[in-house]
């Protein structure tokens, strides 16, 4: 009887044991996806789903802003996450430093459901190098202008608006040096991402005649919705794109959302694959999932985003949008910007 | 083992004591540490209202400086200039020095300015603070400030109303000190003499400056936090956690701190907040801590912010480090109670268990046939009782015992004497005998038995009675033993025979001289009452070692020596073998 009772314990025990094993065996096992991206681009249902049909588990990093992403990148050589999401400006740096791969189209067959727009990828900008894609558009937004119904009888067609004397001190603008460089250059028919060093103090007082024109410089969302409200602007630089007019629709505010003929910036995030990707394959479908149309689609109901697979209804077909790219010195950009913005007057500026 | 009652007293006294003691210290413990707790709390309240307090009051002050300067005359002289006028300059830098001298007596501005309403906000008179120096700014360096809030936000406001900034870094290039640093800003409108509206003089109040002061009287492990009114940190033990809105991304109080959102939402006007795990955050250590979040209203100004909220953090292990003395005292005093408990312990069971002692020693004593010795008998308690219960046993005991004693006396005394005359008896002369045998036999010295017989008692009896018989008999008895000497032994045999033993004999001369003081003896009648007797007496008279070596040889043959005395005339005696 004791006999017994031991044995039984020892099987017990010796169950237990093997089961432990086994748990830890098959965390092993379990292949892990690491994704690094923004808030949104990965949700938890979307994930899960992910990994049921995979069998295998998600690991999400999210990011708040480029400056972090490239930290988390930097760290490792990239062989920290597999997969990434950064915008096509971003991305100039990322394969230009090497820290991520050419991807295989093949394996991403979902890329023909994607509108007219994002094909073929070599016609967009950073994304592909010789021959190789290392990109896949993802979600974009333009950064369009945002403008109360009443003061426009028409839609503005221009960002050249934001020049406007008839709607001088009731302009909210964007505080970024880059971004108000490129509208600058625009304006003045140059490359927004390249302005050559001779132009600059052409640029220089087009963004003095800009900043004289204009209520307020913001830097967030809700704070351009509040001042927008509250000061009764006329129009608004919608850096965060339809974000913005979601904001200020959900305020009751009567605003219209014209995304320039002329040309409108816009952002356009990809997916990458990491250098350091422990498998590529599963990183590739990964990014293929993305793309089918109930993913991409809970993208834009969520988070506001135009996704690449359906017509936005901000942005037409035909609207020229202009996908960011490296600008010729950011740096120097930014240090002007914040002499401008602090109310340096031209005399000085220019010297 | 076996444990003695005093051992069991003083464990279970000294385990009783050191109980209540511990008890009461574990619990005094407890309280106290809640009491300390309650009070660190209310002492970070406290502080947090004080800075609050002092960060309204800087504010109001810089408010009413701002409304001084904006009334001044050496303002309207500015605001009056008609351009372009010959007494500008003059006008500027008399404005100028007075901004000067308001900057030296106010440490915590940073920069006081004159900024037009036209000409998109174009500073016109401007002193800013450069480390310990003020410098003027003006010329080309004076810059457009039309787009910034507090320009076109005080340029709305109604007359009278004063517009104080929300708290930001202040990012303005060229503003020196200022730089880079939290700001807050008050403004006033200035108007001409006309009633036009010609500006604003606004005060860019330096927050740290304000800060630093009061977080010096905070003790250093004190966080100190600050937030707006939508809970964007704007102090923050971990500077990297401030202003986040500026950097694009929110940090929110309430997100650490969750139930700081009840006072944003204006639920409640200040939180305790105890965190058992807060998040790991540069320079804020990752221990429990305990927070106070209160919101400062800031007053009654036209601003984003109406109030900010207040934050004092502090780890827990400091407001515990006073409950560790406390425990450490609490401990002492347990401890010095418990030695005293046990102390007491053991001189109770002393005091109770010693008198018990003694009543056993003494029935120890009484039972081995001693005296019982002292005993607790004063006392006034139940031992008291035991002892003198004891003793009265005791004596109970020793009385019980004396009569027994006599009794047996008297029975031995009964037992080997004759109850009439009081002289030894038949049992008593034959073992005092046979010893005198047996001492003879060894010495070598003779004795001699005198058999005694009384003659013609029997008709005293048969005449007189048998009372004064028995009185004639103790006559007899006193007289034969006014006869014998002190060694010798006088016993009667029964009837009217008496024996005596004589010792101690190297002769038969004192034989002879007893047997014939005897017989004189007898000479005198024997008187009882009324009635007179004459007796005489027959003596046989036995001698060791001729007549024989045995008690009872010596005794038959004395008897028979009597009979012969007596067949030979009475009154008279007779050896059994003749000398002669």
């Amino acid at each position: 009887m004791l006999r017994s009772c031991l044995n039984h314990r020892i099987l017990r025990l010796w169950l237990v044991f093997a089961a432990l094993q086994g748990l830890s065996h098959s965390a092993l096992a379990v292949e892990t996806l690491r994704i690094l991206a923004w808030p949104g681009y990965a949700d938890a249902d979307l994930v899960k789903a992910f990994e049921q049909r995979h069998g295998v588990r998600v690991e999400v990093t999210l990011v708040g802003n480029d400056d972090i992403l490239r930290e988390k990148m930097a760290a490792g050589s990239g062989a920290h996450f597999d997969v990434i999401a950064a915008n096509t400006a971003e991305m100039v740096h990322y394969i230009d430093s090497g820290l991520i791969q050419p991807i295989e189209t093949g394996n991403i067959p979902n890329l023909r459901r994607q509108l007219p727009r994002f094909r073929p990828l070599s016609a967009i900008p950073g994304i592909t190098r010789a021959g190789s894609v290392y990109a896949i558009p993802y979600t974009y937004s333009e950064m369009g202008l945002i403008y109360d119904r009443r003061r426009f009888k028409t839609a503005p067609a221009s960002y050249a608006d934001l020049w406007n004397p008839r709607y001088a001190g009731q302009i909210l603008l964007f505080d970024g040096g880059t971004h108000n460089f490129s509208l600058a250059a625009m304006a003045l028919g140059l490359d927004p991402f390249r302005i050559p060093s001779a132009e600059f103090p052409r640029a220089l007082k087009k963004l003095l005649a800009l900043r004289r024109n204009a209520l307020v410089f913001y830097s967030l969302p809700e704070e351009a919705a509040r001042l927008f409200r509250e000061q009764s602007a006329a129009l608004l630089f919608a850096n965060y794109g339809s974000q913005q007019v979601k904001l200020l629709r959900d305020a009751g505010v009567d605003i219209g959302y014209a995304v320039p003929r002329t040309g409108a910036l816009a952002w356009l995030d990809c997916w990458a694959v990491s250098r350091g990707a422990r498998n590529k394959a599963l990183a590739e479908a990964w990014i293929n999932y993305t793309l089918e149309p109930g993913v991409s689609h809970a993208l834009s109901v969520r988070q506001g985003l135009a996704n690449t697979l359906e017509t936005s209804a901000a942005s037409r077909p035909g609207d020229p949008l202009i996908w960011l790219e490296p600008v010729e010195d950011g740096a120097r950009r930014t240090r002007l910007w914040q002499r401008i913005l602090s109310g340096e007057r031209e005399a000085l500026l220019l010297q | 083992m076996k444990l003695g009652i005093r051992t069991r007293i003083t464990l279970l006294t000294a385990a009783l004591g050191m109980l209540a003691s511990g008890l009461t210290g574990y619990y005094a413990y407890r309280a106290s540490q809640g009491l300390l707790a309650e009070a660190a709390e209310r002492e970070m309240l406290t502080s947090a209202r004080v800075l609050g307090r002092h960060l309204t009051l800087n504010i109001r002050e810089a408010a009413r400086d701002a409304t001084l300067l904006s009334g001044l005359p050496a303002t309207l002289a500015v605001a009056d200039l008609r351009e372009p006028s010959t007494h500008a300059t003059v006008a500027y830098n008399n404005l100028a020095r007075i901004f000067e001298s308001m900057l030296a007596i106010q440490p915590q501005y940073f920069q006081i300015r004159l900024i037009r309403a036209d000409r998109h906000g174009l500073e016109v008179v401007r002193v800013d603070r450069d480390g310990t120096d003020l410098t003027r700014v003006d010329g080309a360096m004076l810059q457009e400030k039309g787009h910034y809030p507090y320009v076109f936000q005080t340029l709305r406001l109604k007359p009278g109303d004063t517009y104080l900034s929300p708290i930001r870094i202040n990012q303005e290039q060229g503003t020196h000190t200022g730089h880079g640093q939290p700001t807050l800003q008050v403004a006033r409108q200035v108007f001409a003499s006309d009633g036009r509206l010609y500006g604003l003089i606004i005060i860019n109040i330096d927050l740290n400056g304000l800060f630093g002061l009061l977080k010096a009287d905070l003790p250093a492990t004190q966080g100190l936090y600050l937030t707006n009114a939508q809970g964007d940190f704007l102090i923050h033990p971990d500077p990297e956690q401030t202003f986040g809105f500026q950097r694009g991304h929110r940090i929110l109080a309430q997100d650490v701190f969750p139930s700081v959102a009840d006072i944003i939402n204006e639920k409640a006007d200040y939180r305790l907040i105890s965190l058992n795990s807060p998040p790991v955050l540069r320079g804020h250590p990752a221990l429990p801590a305990t927070a106070v979040f209160l919101r400062q209203p800031l007053g009654n100004y036209v601003s984003d912010d109406s109030f900010v909220l207040i934050g004092l953090s502090m780890p827990q292990r400091e407001i515990t480090r006073h409950t560790h003395t406390l425990a450490i005292a609490s401990l002492n005093i347990v401890l010095v109670f418990s030695a005293v408990a046990f102390v007491l312990a053991l001189w109770m069971s002393r005091a109770l268990t010693s008198p018990l002692q003694r009543i056993l020693q003494a029935v120890g004593r009484v039972s081995a046939g001693g005296d019982p010795g002292e005993l607790p008998l004063n006392r006034k308690d139940e031992l008291g009782d035991l002892a003198r219960g004891v003793a009265h046993m005791h004596t109970q005991i020793r009385d019980q015992m004396a009569a027994l004693d006599e009794r047996r006396r008297t029975v031995d005394h009964l037992s080997r004497h004759d109850t009439l005359t009081g002289l030894p008896n038949r049992r008593m002369f034959f073992d005092v005998l046979k010893h005198a045998v047996t001492q003879a036999e060894r010495t070598g010295a003779q004795l001699a038995v005198m058999f005694i017989d009384l003659d013609h008692f029997k008709a005293v009896n048969d005449t007189h009675g048998h009372a004064t018989g028995d009185r004639v008999l103790q006559i007899v008895a006193a007289r034969l033993q006014h006869c014998v000497r002190s060694g010798d032994t006088l016993a009667r045999l029964g009837g009217d025979e008496f024996i005596i033993l004589i010792e101690s004999l190297s002769t038969r001369e004192p034989v002879t001289a007893i047997a014939q003081k005897l017989i004189a003896q007898f000479e005198t009648p024997f008187s009882v009452g009324p009635h007179e007797a004459r007796l005489g007496l027959s003596i046989g008279i036995s001698v060791l070692p001729e007549d024989g070596v045995e008690a009872e040889t010596l005794v038959a043959r004395a008897d028979e020596a009597m009979y012969a005395a007596k067949l030979a005339g009475r009154n008279g005696y007779r050896f059994f073998t003749d000398p002669s």
